[in-house]
């Protein structure tokens, strides 16, 4: 440590000379590496809007057509008459936000249990939720079923909704609790000797400074259940409760992939999370904001 | 001999713990032990139960191909991994700073994550089409290219192609949880740091990296089993092609399951990914919990 | 090797037996119009001239079976289809249950449409969970899973003797399995050859390659650069090289037709591999060779059904070994395409009598179903002659019942190529529950051909190796 503060020290004449040029370079390097990467994001999403505005024979022509000469509304009209999307919207709405805020809930407290009690099993405990993340989803399958058979859960929402939940609450924990040990303990303890019980503590002392760890936690659970497809698939079998991935999933036929539908359903599938996004990406902010002025 | 304060400690951990804990229980541990179970049985998982020991375990680690699999996987998910952490590092770094613009980068570089895996899987292997796809056509018209380049068809390429998607679609969370990570790094060991001259490197050398420690835990071993057991993109991709070049094991979990009928065989090779990632977690806690130190 | 009579998996006795001494007799499974307009030839039944299945279908026979017996209670049919969600031939599934639906107005049909990439799971997933819907569409892949989970109930009984009868013996060859008929057949996509005939005229072809040297000469004739820009803009086949089943499924044809197999069982029920064989060389030497010679589009190893299909639509390749189906495609595609797309028997390796797969799809009812009596009357009205040449027409696929095979429809047109692939020998694939990872073997091994580190004879080596192993360990 000592070592490290002298070299930098040293360094110091030299860097405050040269801070003027260094802040420049910084943001220069960084604006070209976020807009090669933000290249590197549209790409696809440009031939996805591209391939969804074209009909299925201008697709397979070539030279082909970076940007549609004809454009056309035809696939998502397709879509919009051939499939509910709607309901599948609705239903994907429901299932996720429920999952998301029960699995959000839960993994807040226990991540604060883990983070700040020592109690017997506690290291078992983390390494348990852990070792649920290591299976192999896909032979969870037949035994889930069997479950959601006996509990008449198929072919329903609600089953789903569990579904999710469980899937989720390992990853959120875990996060949680990271996030809950980068909280000083001395807050706690502060407001513990202040005479509040634990429960008091963590509602208002902990819970208000944890909003962008729960906003994180929640983006993840909300993607994770929207994106979903297998379970969907072997669960949910009537058509008025089939989820947005699955209304996808049905797109791309064993014979033929319906390029043009399935991009615009993809595209269609996309607006309500970016939404999504821009909102709970406004309360990362607002998070850190709060932080600092309590701090 | 425990004192009062320990009790009680005990006591409000569980309290905090015990619903996430019954969840758990009821749907992740049954459906575990169901899986050793049949991994020890050959049968129709019906009505048709015979025991055959170890024998699934056996045909396993006596087989080659498992162990090219197993390899091929390993590399697959090594490279996915290093290169989620350091995407999703460096960019939640950038994306940190108080410069303008920022929170116009955080929404687009997030955007690959809200993309279903089977729809990203599907739109890169479109766009790598070699007659129909955008990029042999730009790399034609911009002359960098004589002949049609098959990305997904030659063994090399393939395998970067594949990583690159699962990159490309996997960085944002790994951002994301380092954004959340660093808002609670305090501000005034920058402040500290700064006084004493570090530039934005040792900066980030010394006060964000390791302040970030414990969520780069969490990362590298989640991201690792994720990883590991990854299926759909690469699937949809290449289907294990070409030549087995990117045949990743829970493929061939799949294939033994649904299409042999095999669920014995299926569920062994389910517990030995099982104990392979339990070790790797112990050594990533071991290695990175020291480091913090 | 000769190949006189290639069944594999169905040494159960009493039917087969019967059925391939008819067979036999009638000159190997003959549907043709040919043997539709003598006699029923082919055909295992005690009455023989009973079926007047002789002439196209008159206005009688279309409506035959159009009006079910409907049950006395409101009922809901629950069926599980990959068909439905497929464009055109949802359209038939769909049609089926509509017009049932109108015939007895107190059923109502509900599908639960899964797409096909997604039945191995949850088909498999439903049966163990006991909660199969009372029909679900049933493919021969599934077979072998199926008889293991015992959820077939036989429909012999149910749809009555006469009645199967009436099925193309060739699919009832596959269906029936130790005396009882698993599903009801459905259609079929006889593997042969799809071609542009437009395209083939214009470089002026003139006879069917009848060996795979032919095969590849015609493939090079057909690799043009149409527009003279310096680039390849047609080829001549559009291979699919995907490792995947559909790319599996072809090589094991041109396998057959070279004479030898992957997997089947000797007549002691033993397994065997015929990757041995040196037909199996052969196979894997063709697919190294057009690679070579470049009469494939770029992108083979990621070429799937879909995108050679596609190929063929758009003109980019000229033939494709495939079932009449890829024709309902193409067309779907390319509506211009119409009357412009045929078919020719697969080549050989010495022009000999080539070598077909049915590759049937029908429904089957599940013992635990409580509506049978009404699947049964559905399924009598789905396969009625009127009811199924919709489906033929939307996708060219090949109908089980033998009236409907009389039809014109199905016997002439762009079909007329793959009906007349049916007059050779026909391979029904092994039920072996392993038959996945045999599959496996083969589009590892053309994938390895395609890389051309190793010889065929290396890879045919290594494939018979493979094949053996699994037998020995699924013994």
């Amino acid at each position: 440590m000592n070592l490290s503060k002298q070299k930098s020290r040293n360094q110091k004449d030299s860097a405050m000379a040269g801070t003027k040029t260094n802040t420049i370079v910084t943001r220069i390097a960084t604006y070209s590496i976020l807009i090669i990467m933000t290249f590197l994001i549209f790409v696809p999403i440009f031939w996805m809007i591209s391939t969804s505005l074209k009909t299925e024979a201008v697709m397979f022509d070539t030279p082909i057509e970076l940007i549609p000469s004809d454009p056309t509304l035809e696939s998502y009209k397709n879509l919009w008459s051939a499939y509910p999307f709607l309901t599948y919207l609705r239903n994907s709405i429901f299932v996720v936000s429920a999952a998301t805020f029960f699995s959000v809930s839960i993994s807040t407290i226990a991540g604060y249990g883990i983070s700040r009690f020592k109690f017997r099993g506690r290291s078992f405990y983390m390494s348990f939720l852990l070792a649920t993340q290591l299976f192999p989803s896909i032979m969870l399958l037949i035994p889930y079923y069997k479950t959601f058979k006996t509990l008449n859960l198929l072919d329903s929402l609600y089953g789903l909704v569990i579904v999710y939940i469980s899937f989720t609450i390992p990853f959120c924990t875990w996060m949680m609790r990271g996030y809950f040990n980068g909280i000083s303990r001395d807050l706690d303890q502060a407001a513990s000797i202040d005479g509040a019980n634990r429960i008091r503590v963590f509602r208002s002392v902990i819970l208000p400074l944890a909003w962008p760890g729960i906003a994180a936690t929640a983006i993840y659970a909300f993607i994770a259940g929207w994106n979903e497809y297998l379970f969907a698939l072997v669960f949910i079998n009537t058509t008025e409760r089939k989820t947005v991935s699955l209304g996808i999933g049905q797109l791309i036929g064993e014979y033929r992939v319906l390029w043009n539908e399935l991009m615009a359903a993809a595209f269609f599938a996309l607006v309500p999370m970016v939404i999504i996004f821009i909102f709970f990406n406004r309360y990362l902010v607002d998070g850190l904001a709060a932080g600092a002025v309590k701090e | 001999m425990k004192s009062a304060f320990a009790k009680r400690e005990s006591r409000s951990g569980m309290i905090f713990t015990i619903p996430a804990a019954l969840i758990m229980l009821g749907l992740v541990v049954y459906p575990m032990l169901y899986g050793f179970f049949i991994s020890t049985q050959k049968s129709n998982l019906i009505d048709k139960w015979e025991f055959v020991g170890a024998k699934y375990y056996i045909q396993l680690l006596t087989d080659a191909e498992f162990f090219g699999t197993l390899k091929t996987t390993a590399i697959f998910a090594a490279c996915v991994v290093i290169g989620n952490l350091f995407v999703g590092l460096l960019l939640a770094v950038l994306v940190n700073q108080k410069i303008p613009l920022m929170n116009i980068f955080k929404v687009i570089l997030m955007l690959p994550w809200l993309f279903p895996e089977v729809v990203v899987a599907l739109i890169w292997k479109w766009l790598f089409s070699p007659l129909f796809g955008m990029f042999n056509y730009v790399l034609f018209s911009l002359n960098l290219i004589e002949k049609e380049v098959d990305v997904l068809g030659q063994p090399g390429t393939a395998f970067v192609g594949v990583v690159f998607v699962c990159i490309w679609k996997g960085y944002p969370i790994v951002m994301l949880m380092m954004m959340a990570g660093m808002k609670n790094i305090p501000h005034e060991r920058y402040e500290a740091a700064a006084i004493d001259g570090a530039n934005k490197w040792q900066q980030f050398l010394n006060v964000t990296l390791p302040g970030l420690m414990p969520v780069l835990l969490v990362a590298s071993i989640l991201e690792t089993a994720w990883w590991f057991k990854h299926f759909t993109i690469v699937w949809l991709m290449t289907g294990g092609g070409p030549a087995g070049a990117t045949e990743l094991i829970s493929v061939d979990i799949y294939l033994q399951a649904f299409t042999n009928f095999n669920f014995g065989r299926a569920a062994a090779e389910s517990v030995i990914i099982l104990f392979l990632l339990m070790v790797v977690s112990f050594i990533y806690s071991r290695v990175l919990r020291d480091e913090s130190q | 090797m000769q190949l006189t009579r290639t069944r594999v998996g169905i040494s159960r006795k009493a039917i087969a037996a019967g059925i391939a001494t008819a067979l036999l007799i009638g000159g190997i499974g003959s549907i043709s119009a040919e043997a539709a307009t003598k006699k029923p030839a082919a055909k295992v039944t005690k009455k023989p001239a009973a079926k007047p299945a002789a002439k196209p279908a008159g206005a009688k026979e279309l409506n035959e079976f159009l009006t079910p017996t409907c049950p006395a209670k409101p009922t809901t049919l629950t069926i599980a289809s990959a068909v439905i969600l497929e464009k055109p031939g949802g359209l038939a599934d769909q049609g089926n249950a509509d017009n049932f639906m109108k015939a007895c107005p107190n059923v109502k049909v509900v599908f639960i449409g899964i797409p096909s990439n997604n039945l191995p799971e949850k088909l498999t997933t439903m049966a163990i969970g006991g909660n199969l819907p009372d029909m679900y569409m049933h493919f021969t892949s599934f077979t072998g899973k199926a008889l293991q989970m015992r959820i077939f109930e036989d429909l012999i009984p149910l749809l009555g003797q006469d009645y199967v009868d009436g099925f193309d013996p060739l699919f009832l060859g596959e269906a029936i399995q130790g005396g009882k008929l698993l599903w009801a057949p459905w259609v079929a996509i006889p593997m042969a050859v799809a071609y542009r005939k437009d395209l083939w005229e214009a470089a002026g072809i003139k006879t069917f390659p009848k060996t795979w040297d032919e095969f590849l000469d015609v493939a090079k004739k057909l690799t043009v650069d149409t527009d003279k820009d310096g680039k390849m803009d047609q080829y001549g086949w559009a291979m699919v090289g995907t490792p995947n089943g559909s790319g599996a499924g072809r090589f094991h044809s041109v396998v057959l037709n070279s004479g030898a197999y992957n997997l089947k069982e000797d007549t002691n029920g033993k397994f065997i591999s015929g990757a041995s064989l040196k037909g199996y060389e052969t196979a894997l030497q063709l697919y190294g060779d057009a690679i070579k010679a470049g009469v494939v589009p770029p992108g083979h190893t990621t070429t799937g059904y879909p995108e050679a299909s596609a190929q063929l639509a758009t003109g980019k390749a000229v033939m494709m070994v495939t079932g009449p189906h890829t024709m309902g495609i193409a067309v779907t595609q390319n509506p211009s395409l119409k009357g412009k797309l045929g078919g020719f028997p697969l080549p050989t390796a010495n022009g000999t009598k080539p070598i077909t797969t049915l590759g049937q799809h029908g429904y089957a009812v599940s013992r635990s179903s409580k509506n049978k009596e009404v699947a049964a009357a559905y399924i009598k009205f789905m396969l009625s002659t009127k009811q199924i040449l919709v489906y033929n027409e939307l996708e060219y696929r090949l109908p089980s019942r033998l009236k409907a095979q009389a039809d014109p429809q199905v016997a002439g047109g762009m079909a007329a190529g793959f009906v007349g692939a049916l007059k050779g020998n026909v391979w029904s694939d092994s039920t072996a529950s392993f038959l996945g990872s045999v599959v496996k073997v083969d589009y590892d091994a053309y994938s390895e051909m395609f890389l051309g580190k190793k010889t065929a004879a290396e890879l045919a080596k290594e494939a018979d190796v493979k094949i053996k192993k699994l037998i020995a360990d699924n013994a």
